[in-house]
């Protein structure tokens, strides 16, 4: 059963709040949703939740054992962080291969599925710079969900799709979600947040409120 | 993962070693210099030995690990900044993601040195009327285990560097540390406590490269170890960096 709790968390860069006692609990199989203007701190929350960046006070816990103390990193997790990307140079098969490599979970026919279950072709020969932006964002989806993770992390993960393409998403995250995935996703299009999640959070200034 | 356009980037040195050395291609006749001292005399354009003192020529005879440092000087901080959360999502310990660039780059650093020195070998044994013999042969292993140590340590400290103040910063901080050292190198003379206590000459990584093995002091072993504590304490140094930086915010060039 996997929890994600958040207590007191906040991160200070220089005199800049960025994350002020933010505080919430997310369960498996549900899908969170957060709001807020660009720059609210919503990005900065995944990445404090992600382990890739240290907060400046308070925990984060997975199913109770706080993040940096009791464990290094997050349970398996897969996210999606906005403007980061995979290496333009290699193909999208060989990009998921390559961080496939790293557990070795999965096999090159989980990874192959993953890439057509976001509508994209496994054998495409072309590299990910001759990707179209909606392509870009379709693979990246693909490394999210490929592994199986207990965790979905997706900041904006409809960026640059078409209504197919967002179509598609929603029916994965639902999937997802009822495979018991815990799902937290941010999204400016509140259609999808509205849509898709049972529990929203506004976030204003790096503080949180929830909203339903 | 080995992309072709960095295996390209080391191409690079075969066209600027046939450039730099044109003077050997030009020359018409040769010359009954031993290969050993001819590739000595071309790998640092005139010899920088203890007697050298223009600094501009020491640093003129360090341009093909510049230029090496300029292709790779950003290798692992790009992709630290561009590619890698992806990655530490999956992979426990950051150090070993670390670990694994830096062996990267040592790969490439590595294919661009025997390139940059095969390249000058090979003109200095067309230009000579001499065979070669074992004396070239140790000349040119020890060249490159040192040029290799240099070129790889400097650029990594770069990498390093440019991870905690940006690329552009790091890379005047490499050039003008560069530039004092081989002012050091050069002048040692000049400086009583450099010139009395032979160490201190010793720690000097420009010295080492360039011109400590002209005395034959230890035969190159001598840099070759220090050039490795160097490599293994900035390697030290970096995975505690890393292991403890916060990673995917904003790089320090869309920052500045």
């Amino acid at each position: 059963m996997i929890t994600l709790e958040t207590k007191h968390l906040s991160k200070q860069i220089k005199n800049n709040v960025i994350l002020d006692d933010i505080n919430i609990q997310m369960h498996k199989g549900v899908i969170h949703g957060i709001v807020g203007k660009n720059g609210s701190g919503k990005t900065m929350l995944f990445r404090c939740l992600a382990g890739l960046v240290h907060p400046s006070s308070g925990e984060i816990l997975y199913d109770n054992k706080v993040l940096h103390k009791d464990i290094a990193t997050p349970p398996r997790m897969g996210i999606i962080i906005e403007n980061m990307g995979l290496y333009p140079e290699f193909t999208g098969f060989k990009n998921l291969k390559y961080l496939a490599s790293i557990n070795n979970l999965i096999t090159d026919e989980d990874i192959r599925a993953s890439i057509a279950r976001v509508g994209l072709d496994p054998n495409d020969k072309r590299t990910i710079k001759k990707y179209s932006l909606g392509m870009r964002q379709r693979i990246i989806l693909a490394q999210a969900f490929m592994e199986h993770p207990d965790i979905l992390l997706l900041d904006e993960p409809t960026n640059g799709l078409d209504e197919a393409g967002i179509k598609l998403v929603r029916d994965i995250l639902k999937e997802e979600a009822a495979r018991g995935a815990l799902i937290f996703i941010s999204s400016h299009n509140k259609e999808d947040i509205s849509y898709l999640c049972e529990v929203i959070y506004q976030m204003s200034n790096g503080r949180l409120e929830e909203k339903v | 993962m080995v992309s072709k356009s960095n295996v390209l980037k080391t191409l690079i040195i075969i066209p600027i070693v046939f450039f730099r050395k044109s003077n050997l291609l030009l020359a018409g006749n040769g010359t009954d210099m031993p290969i050993a001292e001819l590739f000595l005399q071309n790998m640092f354009s005139g010899n920088p030995s203890r007697t050298e003192t223009n600094i501009v020529i020491v640093m003129f005879g360090l341009m093909e690990v510049i230029v090496f440092n300029l292709l790779f000087g950003t290798y692992i901080y790009h992709d630290l900044y561009e590619n890698s959360i992806y990655i530490f999502i999956r992979q426990k310990s950051r150090i070993k993601w670390f670990i694994n660039r830096s062996f990267q780059l040592f790969a490439y650093s590595a294919v661009y040195n025997i390139l940059f020195i095969l390249s000058t070998f090979l003109l200095c044994v067309v230009y000579s009327n001499q065979e070669i013999d074992i004396v070239a042969i140790r000349v040119v292993i020890i060249t490159y285990i040192l040029i290799q140590l240099f070129s790889f340590w400097t650029t990594l400290m770069i990498n390093l560097l440019a991870i905690r103040i940006g690329a552009t910063a790091s890379f005047i901080t490499n050039y003008m540390t560069l530039l004092v050292l081989s002012f050091l190198a050069v002048n040692y003379e000049a400086i009583p406590i450099i010139k009395n206590i032979p160490f201190f000459l010793s720690l000097n990584p420009v010295t080492n490269v360039t011109i400590n093995w002209n005395d034959g002091i230890g035969k190159g072993l001598y840099p070759a170890v220090y050039f490795l504590i160097l490599i293994g304490t900035t390697m030290l140094l970096g995975g505690k960096i890393l292991s403890k930086m916060d990673i995917s915010l904003e790089n320090k060039e869309k920052n500045n």
